[in-house]
């Protein structure tokens, strides 16, 4: 494939892509309006002895300094589901999950981490079982 | 016995009027936890059927809901109280420790699988 024919792939590709995320270097990130709500599909296996039915939530913070320089990455937290039980190595059913709608006053440009929480009954801890950094950037 | 938070713990029991006058005794149950800041919790007090000297009934106490607080891997006691009529005192007629169970679980356990993020639309 000669250069000119590359370049021509390479621009539709970046144009299809630029369609529903934004692009830097090798992270990708989807882009998100202000006041939309994150959400997240997701299964899980149960890799231990007993079976049992976790909570869990969903949380949001921003990347973007506050204040230039000082970074203030507060978790904003979505509220808790429950989840039928899964048996030991078994596979739980698709659980959705979503989050708070992103703040307004976030600005365009920021990046938006996200994470899954669990909690187990009776359990007053939680524990972070999945989380990606700069999931989102806002648009604006 | 496995339970849960929120689970209902109850007990089926027969007593036998081992005295000489015929009387209704109340029940009630109380339960605690392994965990040793955990004191008992007292169910309402039942009404049992009266019952003659020599004669035996089988009776239930009130139904207790395990607290929602009870961690996973906590064990359970739990007495079975009695009163009659006009006393103000009780007494634990039987007591069963580590009768019940709550799982112990944890988070570790789970494996997240096919992650997929989106936009609510």
């Amino acid at each position: 494939m000669d250069k000119t024919k590359t370049a021509k792939y390479l621009g539709l590709a970046a144009v299809v892509i630029g369609g529903g995320y934004l692009v830097y270097g090798l992270f990708v990130k989807r882009g998100i309006d202000l006041g939309d709500i994150p959400a997240f599909r997701f299964k899980w296996i149960n890799r231990g002895p007993e079976a049992f039915a976790p909570d869990f939530r969903f949380d949001i913070r921003r990347r973007k300094e506050v204040v230039p320089w000082i970074p203030i990455y507060t978790w904003q937290e979505g509220i808790w589901i429950e989840t039928p039980a899964v048996a030991p190595e078994e596979t739980s059913e698709e659980v959705a999950i979503e989050t708070i709608p992103i703040p307004g006053d976030w600005g365009e440009g920021t990046g938006v981490d996200v994470k899954l929480v669990a909690r187990v009954i009776g359990a007053l801890n939680e524990t972070t079982v999945w989380q990606q950094d700069e999931a989102f950037v806002t648009k604006g | 016995m496995i339970v849960y938070p929120g689970n209902k713990v109850n007990v089926r029991f027969t007593w036998t009027n081992a005295g000489s006058v015929f009387f209704e005794p109340d029940f009630r149950t109380a339960i605690r936890s392994s965990d040793p800041m955990s004191t008992w919790i007292e169910g309402n007090w039942i009404a049992a059927v009266g019952v003659a000297p020599g004669e035996s009934h089988i009776a239930a106490a009130g139904d207790q809901v395990i607290p929602g607080d009870w961690g996973s891997g906590v064990t359970i006691d739990m007495q079975l109280r009695a009163r009659v009529e006009g006393s103000f005192g009780e007494v634990v007629v039987q007591e069963w420790l580590d009768v019940f169970e709550i799982p112990l679980v944890e988070v570790a356990w789970i494996e997240v699988v096919d992650p997929e993020l989106y936009v609510r639309e």
